[in-house]
This record gives structure tokens, sequence and C-alpha cells, in this order.
């Protein structure tokens, strides 16, 4: 049997980013992603390794410490201009505020795949396989989900930041 | 037609800066997490030592009891067959009381001598009335004598 914790660090960040994603980043990200591995941990001898990789599996825990999570917690979700963060020096921190904002305030289910696709950098498959849905159903679903979060951006005055990989991209 | 959701350059600039804005953890976190996970990994290899070897002590067991078994229940099939024939008729005609009645009590199969009712029996010899013998045998050994002795009776001998 392969243990599925055997490289952890990727996996502390790629389960740190979906429940920050779903939560918003800060105590409560890194109290849910605790809850994920104490619970990997507790039941790592039942991953099968034919029914996903660990990413996927660990992202399947997570999704229900975050539900249990949500029903703890009795605070409104965040909208776009209640969400804070420690401004961090190093990095375009206007930007990455704007984009997490943006995200925070999508319905629950644009939030979720959003934060499956990006967060936990899950394929169109795997997220398929991870809500029963199919796989261009996952595509179309994400592509409605990118649309809206454009809208938002757009309607917040907050145009979509460009990080300098994106302006590679475009050529710019 | 080309169908919209596979326009991926419609939404690559903001995907990129989804990629890019992804949260990170605080490094004390990833340490700490990792420092749990690597506590954890010798246990969980050696219990997996740990469940072999009892799977395999566990399987030798069973072997061992079922040879036991196998031995015993071929032990009870020869003292049955040898009865059937008659050869232990004939040690028993020139054996005192105590030797017949181990040889009749050998008649029975091993769970019957431990754990049935015994009958007791007065055993006439066809031929040598005179040599009456008390026998305590199994219910089945008993009736067996009563069948093929018509001189024997219940109860042990005057």
């Amino acid at each position: 049997m392969r243990d599925p914790l055997a490289d952890p660090a990727p996996l502390v960040r790629r389960v740190y980013a979906y429940v920050a994603y779903r939560l918003g980043d800060g105590p409560d990200a890194e109290d849910v992603t605790s809850e994920v591995f104490e619970r990997a941990l507790r039941y790592r001898e039942s991953y099968d390794s034919r029914k996903g990789d660990p990413a996927a599996w660990l992202i399947g825990i997570a999704r229900r410490c975050v539900a249990d999570a949500a029903l703890r917690s009795t605070s409104p979700e965040p909208s776009v201009h209640e969400v804070q963060e420690e401004p961090d020096p190093a990095a375009p921190a206007v930007d990455r505020l704007t984009v997490r904002a943006a995200v925070a305030s999508l319905d629950e289910r644009d939030r979720e795949l959003i934060a499956l696709r990006y967060g936990a950098d899950l394929t169109a498959r795997q997220i398929a396989e991870t809500l029963e849905m199919r796989t261009n159903a996952v595509e179309v679903a994400l592509h409605r989900a990118l649309g809206r979060l454009r809208e938002v951006l757009g309607e917040t005055g907050l145009e979509a930041p460009t990080s300098p990989h994106s302006r590679q991209e475009a050529g710019l | 037609m080309r169908r919209p959701w596979r326009k991926h350059h419609e939404f690559s600039e903001l995907e990129s800066d989804l990629r890019a804005a992804r949260p990170e953890p605080r490094s004390d976190l990833i340490r700490q997490l990792v420092g749990r996970v690597e506590a954890t990994r010798v246990p969980f290899r050696r219990n997996r030592v740990r469940l072999a070897l009892a799977g395999a002590l566990t399987s030798g067991a069973l072997v061992a009891f079922a040879l036991a078994g196998g031995f015993s229940y071929t032990a009870a099939a020869a003292s049955a067959v040898a009865h059937a024939t008659g050869i232990t008729k004939a040690h028993s005609s020139n054996a005192g009381g105590n030797s017949a009645n181990s040889n009749a009590n050998s008649n029975a199969n091993p769970s019957a001598n431990q754990y049935q009712e015994k009958v007791v029996i007065c055993h006439r010899p066809p031929g040598n009335l005179s040599n009456a013998q008390t026998l305590t045998l199994s219910p089945a050994g008993a009736a067996n004598h009563l069948k093929h002795h018509p001189d024997d009776t219940l109860g042990p001998c005057p």
C-alpha cells in the first residue's frame, strides 16, 4: 500500500489553499487544515490509490472539514469589502486581496469550484470525481464561475489584476 | 462549432491571477504539519510489520490445529474400522475386566468419550457366559453390544 502522506509539504499547501479559498485566509483556515491532516493520519491506512491520488483524497477530507467548520461558525460569509489580510510586502498584495475578495463574494457552488480548481489544483476530471459530476459539466460550471468572477471584479470597480505571469502570456 | 467552455484563452489572465493569488500557508504551519506526519511515519510501518507477524502466527497456528485435528479424526476412524472388523473383540476375549473396559471405551469416538453420557452394561461373551464383564460405554456402543450379544444386559453384572 502506498503512503498517501509520503510527501506532505506540497499537500499542506494545496489543502490550505483550498480551505482558504473556501473560508478565507487566516486562523480558521489553519485550524481546518490541521484538522484535515489529523483525520488523514487517522484514516491513513484506509487510503486506496486506485480511487485517486493523495491530493484528491485529502481534498475529499477537507470538504467535510470545511462543511463542519461552516456549521460551527455563526459569523456571516465574508463580503468583498470585509475580507482583510495582513499586507505582504514581498508580493503584489493588492492584487491578491482583490482576487480573493472577489472569490469570497461568489456563491458557495462557484467558490467551491474555484477553490478545487485553482486552490487545490485539481483537474476537471478529479473535480468531477469529487463532486460526482461529469467532466464536461465541471468544465461548463467552471467557465460560468469564471464569468461571474469577472463580473464581480468589474461591478465592484476592482479591475482584474494582471500578474507578471499573465502579462507574459498576453504578450505585454 | 466551438464550444464556449473550450475558450480557455477567454479567462487565461483571470486563471493566472487566481493561481497567483492562491493563499499560501505560513511556513510555521507547514513545518508543524510536516513534523506531525513524519512523527507518525515510523509507527505506521511498524504497525504493518506487526500486523503481518500476527497474521503469519495465526496462519501457522491454524495449520497446526488443522493437522492435529486431522490426526485425531484419522485415529477415530481407524478405531471404528477395527471395531467393525472384530479386531478389538479378539483382544477383549483374552483380557481382564479393566482392559476389556478400556477397549470398549476406545470404540467410541474421542468427543463421545469426553462429553457424552455413559451407559453401564453387563457383557457376557458368546461361548463363555460365565466370564461376565461390567462395561461402561457410550450410548451407541451399548446399543451395539445389546444388538449383537443377546446375552448382554443393561446395568452392572450381578
